[in-house]
C-alpha cells in the first residue's frame, strides 16, 4: 500500500516537474494569454486573462509545497520506521515487566490471603512444613515449592482488558533457613523467591521475568504462659480482699486441659515467719458444690455448736472426752499434763468461788466481804479463819489456801487441784470449722484496718481467735500473735513483726468464676486455709468439797490460739496424738482455736486431676493427699531440677520479629486505621516496639494475630476488642518488657487480650520495676485473655486500685488458652506467617527464564 | 474567491489530512497506556473493610463443642539462664535496652 502510493504520488511529481504550471492549465483546461511584458490591461477580460496564469503559478506553488511535505513525511516514515520498531519493543518489554511484577504483586497477595486465612489451601498447608508435628514436614534449607506455572488471573485479566494477548506465569519457591534458639519459643526465618514470566502469546522469546525475595517469618504463637489465666510473680496481698474481689474463670475443662493460676512469693515483706506463703481464705457460699469440698470436711450440712448459740456456720461439729487426750507420746493429758492447765481461769474462776464462800463462811452469818483473789484472797482467808472453827470445812478451805496459794498461782493447793481434776473428767472438747467469712467482717473493713469479729464469735465459748484484752493489745490473740516481734523460741532472731500477711484473712479470689463452675489448677506456695473455733464446754457436776457438797459449774473455756511453734508450749499448741481431723484429708492436732492452713488449695478439686507435667505426659494426681502445695513451681521442663518462677517470660528473638518500630508513636500511625468509628489495630506477628508510652486508650479494636512487644514503656489501655468473631483465629497478645498497664478511667473496661507485664527476668525487687496493672479506680475491670503480671494490687492507698466494690474479672479466653484448639468451625491455626512488605532482592530477566 | 481557490483549499486540507492518518496508521504505535489500566482496575477486587462483630465481648461464647491438641513440645520449655542472657545481650544490641 505504502509503495503503491509512493509510485503514485512519484508519478504525479515527475508530470508535474516536465510540464510546470501547465500541469494545472491541462488539468484544469483553462485558456492561458500569454501577454508581452509591459502590456496594459484595459478591461476585466484583459484582468482575467492576467489573472489566469498567476493564479495556476499560486496553485503550483502550493501543490509543490504540499508534495514537499509528503516527500518529507514519507521521508521520515521510511527514516523512522526502524526506531519507531524499536521504541515499540521497548515499550513493550517496559509493559510485560510492569505486568510481571504485577504478577508478583498479585503472588504476594495472594499468599498474604492464604496464608493465614484459609486454611484449605496448600499454600496455608506448605508455609507450616516447617513446625514440629506438621505432616508431610520440611527441613531446614530445603526449598519447598509453593507452586509452578501459576497464572494470576488479575494480572492476566488486566492485561486482557488493555488489548494485550499475554501469557503470564508464576513460581514461588520458600526457603526456611533459620529456627529461633530459644527453646521455650517456636520461630523461623525464611524467605520467599517470586518468578514471574510475561510474554505475547507466539512470542515466548520475547520474555520478561520478574523476580523478587521477601522475608518470611514463621511463628507458633502458643507459649506456657498461654496456660495462666492469671500468673504473679511476686506476693501480692489482695487475694482474700472481700471488697476488691479478684474473679478467675479458667476455661471450661476437658480431660487434662484446664487454666492454671500461678501465684507466687517472690519479695515477700521481711518478717521472722520461715513460712511465706499464701493463704486464700476458703468461703463457704463459694466453695460448698466444689468437688474437694465435702470430702474435705466429711461434710453433711451447716451445724453450730450444741448449746444453741452462734451461727449455722460449721462444716463439720465434733466433740471428744477431755479424758481421752493424749500428748504427742501417748499419754493422758489429765495425768500428764495436769500443770499445763494450772493457770486456765475457768478452773481458777470455780476454785476461787469456793475460797470466798469458806472465808465469808467463816465470818459467819451475815457478814460477808468482797470477792478477792491472789493475795488479797489469802488476806481474807486469814481474816476470816480466826473466826470459825478449825474443824470445818470452810477453814479447813481457807487453811489449804493460805498455806498453798502463790499470788494467783493456787497450782498447789489440794482444793485447786481436786476441782481441775473433776473438770478434767468433764470436760468436753468441742470444736467445729468454718471460715474467716463467718467469725470476722470481712466485707464492712477498710484495710489495712484489722477486721471486727462478728457478736456470736464474741461469746465466751468462741473466743478462741477473737477475744480482746490487753494481753494480746486488744487484737485477739489470732491477729496478735502474727503481729507481735517474739520469735519462736528464747534467743531466735527478733526484731520484726512475725508476719503480718496473715492476718489478711477474708474471702479468696474466686478461682472457679463468676458461677463457681470453672475451675482452675493452682500453683505456687499455695494454701487453703480455713479455722477451727475449739473450747472446752461447760457442765454441772456436784463434788464432795473438804467435807461440803458442791456444784461445780465451770464456764466454758475457749482455748485460744497460740502460733504453733511458739515455746515454751502451751496446753493450746502441744501437739497431740489425737486427730481432730473429719477426714483424712488434713491434719489437725492441737486442742486450740487456730487456722488451718497447710492444706493445699488444689483440694477443692476433688480427689482426681488429669493433667500434663512438665514432660508433657498425661498424668492423674490426687491433690486431697498429695503433698502440699501441689505445685511448689510452674509447670517446666525439666521438672526434675525447676527454676523459679521469676525466670519465667517470654524471651523475644529480634530475628524472628516481623516489625520493628522505633516508637510507639511509628506503630500506631502504621498499624492503625479508623474502620468506620473504631480505631482498629491491624496485627501480623510478633511486632516489636523499642521503647515509648503506648497509647492504644483510643483503638477499640483489633484485627488478625498477633503480638505487641514493647521494650521499655507503659501501655495505656481502655476497652479493647477483636473486629472479627473469634473462630478466625484473631488474637492479641501485649508484652510489656519493663512497663505497666495503665487503665483508661471508666466506668467499666472489657478487654480482649493477654496482658503481660513482666519486669525482664529475672525480675527485680524494685517496687518501680515490677510489672503491674494499674485500675485508676475502676469499677468493673473485665480481662478476656488472661493476665500476667509481677504485681497486682486491687487495693492501692492511692486512686491506682479497684474502686470499692469494684471487680477484677480474668476470663481465660480459650483462644489464647490453645490457639490451636478445634471447635466447630474446625481447627484452629496456631501458628502466624509475615511476609516481609520490602522487597529484600528484585531484578528483571529479559529473554533468559528459570522455570 | 472563486470555487476552484476553495477547491485548492479543501483539497491541501484533505490531503494533510490523509498524510496525518497515514503517518499514524504506519508508525507502528498503538499504545492506550491509560484507558487499559482504567479498565482493568475497575474489574479488581478490592478486599473488604474487616467487619466488626458487634456482639457484646462479655456475650461471647465458644461455639459448641471445643477439644484441645496435645500440647507442643516447646510449651513446657523454661528460659535457661543462657537463654535469659542472650536474649538481654540482644537487648543491649538490638533493642537499645538499657538496664
Amino acid at each position: 500500500m505504502n509503495n503503491v502510493l509512493m509510485d503514485v504520488m512519484l508519478f504525479c511529481w515527475m508530470k508535474f516537474v516536465v510540464n510546470g504550471p501547465a500541469f494545472f492549465d491541462e488539468g484544469a483546461g483553462t485558456i492561458v494569454c500569454r501577454v508581452r511584458r509591459g502590456t496594459n490591461l484595459q478591461n476585466r477580460s484583459d484582468r482575467n486573462c492576467f489573472l489566469s496564469p498567476r493564479r495556476g503559478f499560486i496553485l503550483y506553488i502550493v501543490v509543490t509545497v504540499l508534495f514537499a511535505l509528503s516527500i518529507l513525511a514519507f521521508a521520515l516514515n521510511s527514516f523512522k520506521q526502524g526506531t519507531v520498531t524499536q521504541l515499540a519493543r521497548n515499550v513493550d518489554q517496559n509493559r510485560l515487566a510492569l505486568l510481571a511484577q504485577s504478577a508478583n504483586a498479585e503472588v504476594v497477595a495472594m499468599i498474604r490471603s492464604q496464608v493465614n486465612n484459609d486454611r484449605s489451601s496448600r499454600i496455608f498447608s506448605k508455609f507450616r512444613e516447617i513446625f514440629p508435628g506438621w505432616e508431610p514436614s520440611s527441613s531446614l534449607n530445603s526449598d519447598i515449592v509453593l507452586f509452578s506455572d501459576f497464572e494470576p488471573q488479575q494480572t492476566l485479566k488486566m492485561a486482557q482488558s488493555a488489548g494485550y494477548p499475554l501469557k503470564i506465569k508464576s513460581r514461588a519457591v520458600l526457603r526456611i533457613y533459620r529456627s529461633c534458639e530459644y527453646s521455650s519459643v517456636s520461630a523461623y526465618n525464611g524467605y520467599l523467591d517470586l518468578y514471574s514470566q510475561a510474554f505475547r502469546e507466539g512470542q515466548k522469546e520475547n520474555l520478561i521475568e520478574a523476580h523478587e525475595r521477601r522475608d518470611v517469618r514463621l511463628v507458633d504463637l502458643r507459649h506456657n504462659l498461654d496456660k495462666y489465666a492469671l500468673f504473679v510473680k511476686n506476693y501480692s496481698p489482695d487475694y482474700n480482699n472481700s471488697v476488691r474481689r479478684i474473679i478467675v474463670e479458667g476455661i471450661v475443662p476437658d480431660g487434662p486441659n484446664m487454666s492454671r493460676v500461678y501465684l507466687g512469693n517472690a519479695n515477700y515483706p521481711d518478717c521472722l515467719d520461715p513460712q511465706k506463703n499464701i493463704w486464700l481464705d476458703l468461703c463457704y457460699n463459694e466453695h460448698r458444690n466444689a468437688p474437694g469440698f465435702e470430702k474435705l470436711f466429711n461434710f453433711s450440712g451447716l451445724q453450730k455448736f450444741p448449746d444453741g448459740s452462734g451461727t449455722t456456720s460449721l462444716f463439720s461439729l465434733a466433740s471428744v472426752p477431755f479424758v481421752s487426750l493424749k500428748d504427742s507420746e501417748g499419754n493422758p493429758l489429765h495425768e500428764s499434763r495436769i500443770s499445763d492447765f494450772f493457770h486456765v481461769q475457768a478452773v481458777k474462776k470455780v476454785y476461787e468461788k469456793f475460797v470466798n464462800d469458806a472465808a465469808d463462811g467463816c465470818f459467819g452469818p451475815g457478814k460477808t466481804e468482797p470477792h478477792a483473789v491472789g493475795a488479797a484472797l489469802k488476806e481474807k482467808c486469814k481474816r476470816a479463819m480466826p473466826h470459825s472453827n478449825d474443824k470445818a470445812a470452810a477453814y479447813q478451805i481457807c487453811a489449804d489456801y493460805v498455806a498453798s496459794s502463790n499470788g494467783t498461782d493456787y497450782s498447789g493447793c489440794s482444793g485447786f487441784q481436786k476441782i481441775l481434776q473433776t473438770c478434767m473428767a468433764e470436760w468436753k472438747l468441742c470444736y467445729g470449722y468454718l471460715d474467716a467469712a463467718n467469725i470476722w467482717q470481712v466485707t464492712s473493713v477498710a484495710r489495712p484496718a484489722l477486721p471486727d469479729a462478728w457478736n456470736w464469735a464474741t461469746a465466751l465459748a468462741y473466743k478462741g481467735l477473737t477475744e480482746l484484752n490487753n494481753q494480746n493489745d486488744k487484737k485477739g490473740p489470732y491477729f496478735y500473735s502474727y503481729l507481735n516481734k517474739e520469735p519462736d523460741k528464747a534467743g531466735d532472731p527478733a526484731g520484726k513483726i512475725y508476719n503480718p500477711e496473715r492476718l489478711r484473712v477474708g474471702k479468696m479470689l474466686k478461682l472457679f468464676g463468676e458461677d463457681d463452675n470453672t475451675p482452675v489448677l493452682v500453683e505456687g506456695p499455695v494454701f487453703l486455709r480455713f479455722f477451727k473455733i475449739a473450747f472446752l464446754d461447760s457442765f454441772e457436776k456436784n463434788i464432795v468439797f473438804f467435807d461440803q457438797e458442791k456444784s461445780v459449774i465451770p464456764e466454758p473455756v475457749p482455748i485460744l490460739f497460740n502460733r504453733p511453734p511458739m515455746t515454751p508450749v502451751t496446753f493450746q499448741n502441744r501437739l497431740l496424738q489425737n486427730e481432730f481431723s473429719p477426714s483424712s484429708f488434713f491434719s489437725d492436732r492441737f486442742m486450740m482455736s487456730r487456722a488451718i492452713d497447710n492444706v493445699s488449695v488444689n483440694a477443692l478439686l476433688g480427689d482426681t486431676v488429669e493433667t500434663y507435667d512438665g514432660e508433657g505426659k498425661l498424668v492423674s494426681i490426687n491433690p486431697m493427699t498429695a503433698a502440699a502445695p501441689t505445685f511448689p513451681y510452674p509447670r517446666q521442663r525439666p521438672s526434675a531440677s525447676p527454676v523459679s518462677a521469676t525466670s519465667f517470660g517470654r524471651l523475644i528473638d529480634f530475628r524472628t520479629v516481623s516489625y520493628n518500630f522505633a516508637s510507639p508513636k511509628e506503630f500506631l500511625q502504621e498499624r492503625t486505621a479508623m474502620v468506620g468509628v473504631d480505631k482498629t489495630l491491624f496485627l501480623d506477628g510478633m511486632m516489636y516496639i523499642e521503647s515509648g508510652d503506648l497509647d492504644l486508650s483510643d483503638v477499640t479494636r483489633f484485627h488478625g494475630r498477633g503480638m505487641i512487644y514493647l521494650g521499655r514503656g507503659n501501655c495505656r489501655i481502655g476497652s479493647l476488642g477483636r473486629a472479627r468473631s473469634p473462630d478466625t483465629g484473631d488474637s492479641l497478645r501485649i508484652y510489656l518488657r519493663q512497663g505497666d498497664y495503665l487503665l483508661k478511667q471508666a466506668e467499666n473496661t472489657t478487654i480482649e487480650a493477654s496482658l503481660a507485664a513482666f519486669y525482664n527476668p529475672p525480675g527485680s525487687s524494685d517496687p518501680t520495676n515490677q510489672g503491674s496493672l494499674i485500675f485508676n479506680g475502676q469499677k468493673n475491670v473485665v480481662i478476656i485473655g488472661n493476665l500476667l503480671v509481677d504485681y497486682l494490687y486491687t487495693q492501692d492507698k492511692s486512686d491506682n486500685g479497684i474502686a470499692s466494690g469494684g471487680t477484677l474479672l480474668i476470663r481465660h479466653d480459650p483462644y489464647i488458652y490453645e490457639p490451636a484448639m478445634e471447635n466447630d468451625f474446625g481447627k484452629l491455626d496456631p501458628y502466624h506467617i509475615s511476609i516481609g512488605t520490602v522487597k529484600t532482592s528484585f531484578s528483571l530477566n529479559s529473554g533468559g527464564k528459570t522455570f | 474567491m472563486d470555487r476552484a481557490r476553495w477547491l485548492i483549499v479543501f483539497s491541501v486540507i484533505i490531503s494533510m489530512t490523509v498524510s496525518l492518518a497515514l503517518l499514524k496508521k504506519y508508525s507502528g504505535s498503538n499504545v492506550s497506556t491509560t484507558g487499559g489500566q482504567q479498565v482493568a482496575l475497575s474489574h479488581l477486587d478490592l478486599p473488604a473493610l474487616p467487619a466488626i462483630d458487634d456482639k457484646p465481648i462479655k456475650k461471647r461464647a465458644v461455639s459448641g463443642r471445643i477439644s484441645f491438641p496435645k500440647p507442643p513440645a516447646h510449651i513446657f520449655a523454661v528460659n535457661s539462664s543462657a537463654d535469659n542472657g542472650a536474649e538481654q545481650k540482644a537487648f543491649s544490641d538490638k533493642g537499645k535496652i538499657s538496664e
